[in-house]
């Protein structure tokens, strides 16, 4: 005969094929109790409780038990039961929609009410575990920071333009002379009047000599007006503000070069933390990124180009995020999308590794992509003609072939 | 301020200067607000206004559906219940009596369902994956009359049929918020819909019904099956 298995919610329940209730076993009314069977049991584990179950179904001698799901047939293996799995079985599911209620509430003699209470607070206990759960994951906790890291760099580029814009007012020439938005702010937080801006000062901000130089002979002949020390202190505000927010995102990316080395050092050792860190992101968790292709993996970050291309028929992005790997954006145009497409299949392997194997291929990884960019070089190394413009007209493809290229000293990466 | 009951049992119309706004009585006869919605006290009760740009039931209602087949004491399953916008909404139409149990894969969305769900006491919140109806089995015994589907994702209609198959028998209804986005982007939305009720079909469901959700949703259809 067979015996079908069923976990509830108010416990564990042996059937016959005509669902009559062959051994029950309750975790009703006990919630906690309840809660920990259901939670193990769905992730494959096998209980104490299932395990006597097992145990009482043996001594039936059935030719088979039958179960629902995957993760109770899971915990059923070495058992030395012949374990079916059917999604849906019919005498489970009568038992389930029918039966499973009236027996229970035979079991109580109380109001309905009662156990569907209980059915109800399992649900909010197993829903509040599961999130708990989620809110530890440590790679949510990356993303939360590479997207923070991203809204600051938006942020100091609108604040900085403002400091500058007001600085002009009082010296024009250094918004010219400083490009660099850091050392813009900290020269004006210490700037006081012109009197005291001397070379030794400026250096130790880290200017080169030539920049002091010009940054001394700018602020002595300029044609900005005369800005009172009140003046001058509501723009240092603004300067300190942005200085503060340089501030917050180097210790952002320390702290995700810490979380990245541990969660996905496979991931960063092929391109980094921040650039695997948005990848992540992007993807949604490490779990996500490492069941995408790595044709989407490619092209994460460049959705809206992916999707133009789909719509109207123009050319597929070859990158998204990766394109930041200076490998991809230091390398000349034609080359770019072979790149690309290598670090995207390598990555792939990457993030797989990282989130169910945990092994340190990193290096190994790194380094037959390191060969295959070199045999991209050496394979393409003259810009392609360019593409006939006609619409209508076929594209020219370019077949990968041998190239027979002798390696050159030249197409290295330049520093 | 007057209400009327609209033609489907729990769902009211609230007008007021000429206009008109769906409504459900609230459950809770709370005078907050879920998320963010109208509440109106007349006489002794609370309503909450229903919009149809936050909610695709409430504009398939709007843009005329025939049956309703949630109702009353329905008890229903729902997947991709979100952060429980509608979910609350479906709760007070089925009051008491009935049963919503809404499903949400996501954590981080469904940390609003369990708050729905600590305020109601007909609301059973299940974070799992719908198209594994398998793993919540056990937490919902006794029948099912409705499965509400709004799971944005390419093989929604095996989502439904497969939820339909685990829970429900002869008769029981589906109710699918097809978005042709996220089956294909790329082609046409009208064929991408038409596919994907032809689908339904093909999975053994008969389609009772089809309401396209403009304006309030782009390329959208609300489809009303029947397991036959």
């Amino acid at each position: 005969m067979l015996v079908y298995l069923v976990s509830t919610a108010y416990g564990l329940f042996a059937l016959d094929e005509n669902s009559r209730v062959l051994i029950e076993m309750w975790t009703y009314p006990d919630i906690e109790k309840s809660i920990q069977e259901l939670s193990q049991l769905n992730q494959g584990e096998t209980t104490d409780m299932l395990g006597e179950m097992v145990n009482r179904v043996r001594a039936l001698n059935p030719e088979a038990v039958v179960v629902e799901q995957p993760e109770m047939a899971r915990a059923l293996t070495n058992t030395g039961l012949e374990t079916r799995l059917e999604t849906v079985s019919l005498p489970i599911k009568w038992f389930r929609t029918a039966l499973v209620d009236q027996l229970v509430n035979a079991k109580t003699a109380g109001p309905e009410c009662d156990t569907k209470r209980f059915l109800k607070q399992v649900a909010v206990g197993l829903a509040q575990q599961t999130i708990t759960r989620a809110s530890e994951e440590r790679d949510i906790l990356t993303k939360q920071a590479i997207d923070a890291i991203d809204e600051l760099d938006k942020a100091i580029n609108i604040i900085a333009m403002r400091t500058r814009e007001w600085f002009s007012m009082y010296q024009p020439a250094l918004d010219r002379l400083v490009e660099d938005n850091e050392v813009f702010s900290r020269l004006v937080t210490n700037v006081r009047t012109s009197e005291n801006v001397d070379l030794d000062a400026l250096r130790e901000m880290g200017l080169t000599a030539e920049l002091a130089d010009a940054v001394v002979s700018s602020s002595v002949s300029g044609t900005g007006g005369t800005l009172s020390e009140q003046d001058l202190e509501a723009i240092r505000t603004l300067a300190e503000t942005v200085e503060n927010m340089y501030r917050s995102r180097r210790r952002l990316e320390e702290y995700i070069q810490t979380m990245m080395k541990s969660i996905a050092p496979n991931i960063t050792a092929l391109v980094g933390p921040v650039v695997g860190a948005r990848l992540i992101s992007l993807a949604g968790s490490l779990k996500d990124l490492a069941a995408r292709p790595s044709s989407t993996v490619q092209v994460l970050g460049a959705e809206r180009a992916l999707f133009r291309s789909l719509k109207t028929g123009t050319d597929p992005p070859k990158h998204g995020v990766i394109f930041q790997v200076a490998d991809i954006n230091a390398a000349p145009y034609w080359q770019r999308g072979r790149i690309a497409r290598a670090l995207a299949g390598k990555l792939s392997i990457a993030a797989r590794i990282d989130a169910f194997s945990k092994r340190d291929m990193g290096e190994e990884l790194r380094l037959s992509f390191q060969r295959r960019v070199e045999e991209i070089r050496r394979q393409n190394p003259e810009a392609p003609p360019p593409r006939p413009t006609k619409r209508g007209e076929p594209r020219r493809t370019y077949r990968r072939g041998r190239g027979f290229g002798k390696p050159s000293g030249r197409g290295g990466r330049r520093h | 301020m007057r209400v009327t009951n609209h033609r489907f049992p729990g769902v009211y119309v609230t007008e007021e200067e000429d206009r008109k706004y769906l409504a459900t009585k609230s459950l809770t006869q709370d005078i907050q607000s879920f998320y963010g919605e109208r509440v109106v006290k007349v006489d002794q009760d609370v309503y909450r206004q229903w919009s149809p740009r936050r909610s695709k039931l409430s504009a398939a209602i709007q843009n005329g559906l025939r049956e309703l087949p949630i109702q009353p004491g329905s008890r229903v399953l729902y997947l991709g219940a979100a952060s429980g916008t509608t979910v609350s909404h479906v709760s007070d139409v089925v009051g008491e009596t009935g049963l919503v149990a809404a499903v949400e894969f996501s954590a981080k969305t469904a940390r609003g369902l369990l708050r729905l769900a600590g305020l109601r006491s007909n609301v059973v919140p299940i974070v799992e994956d719908a198209r594994h109806p398998s793993r919540y089995t056990s937490l919902l015994t006794g029948t099912v009359d409705v499965v509400y589907q709004d799971v944005a994702q390419p093989d929604q209609a095996r989502i439904l049929s497969d939820n339909l198959r685990t829970f429900c028998s002869f008769g029981s209804w589906g109710m699918i918020a097809i978005k042709a986005r996220s089956i294909d982007s790329a082609s046409d939305a009208s064929q991408v819909i038409d596919r994907e009720i032809t689908n339904l079909d093909l999975l053994g469901l008969e389609v009772v019904e089809e309401v396209n959700l403009e304006p309030f949703e782009k390329d959208h259809m609300m489809v009303t099956v029947r397991v036959r």
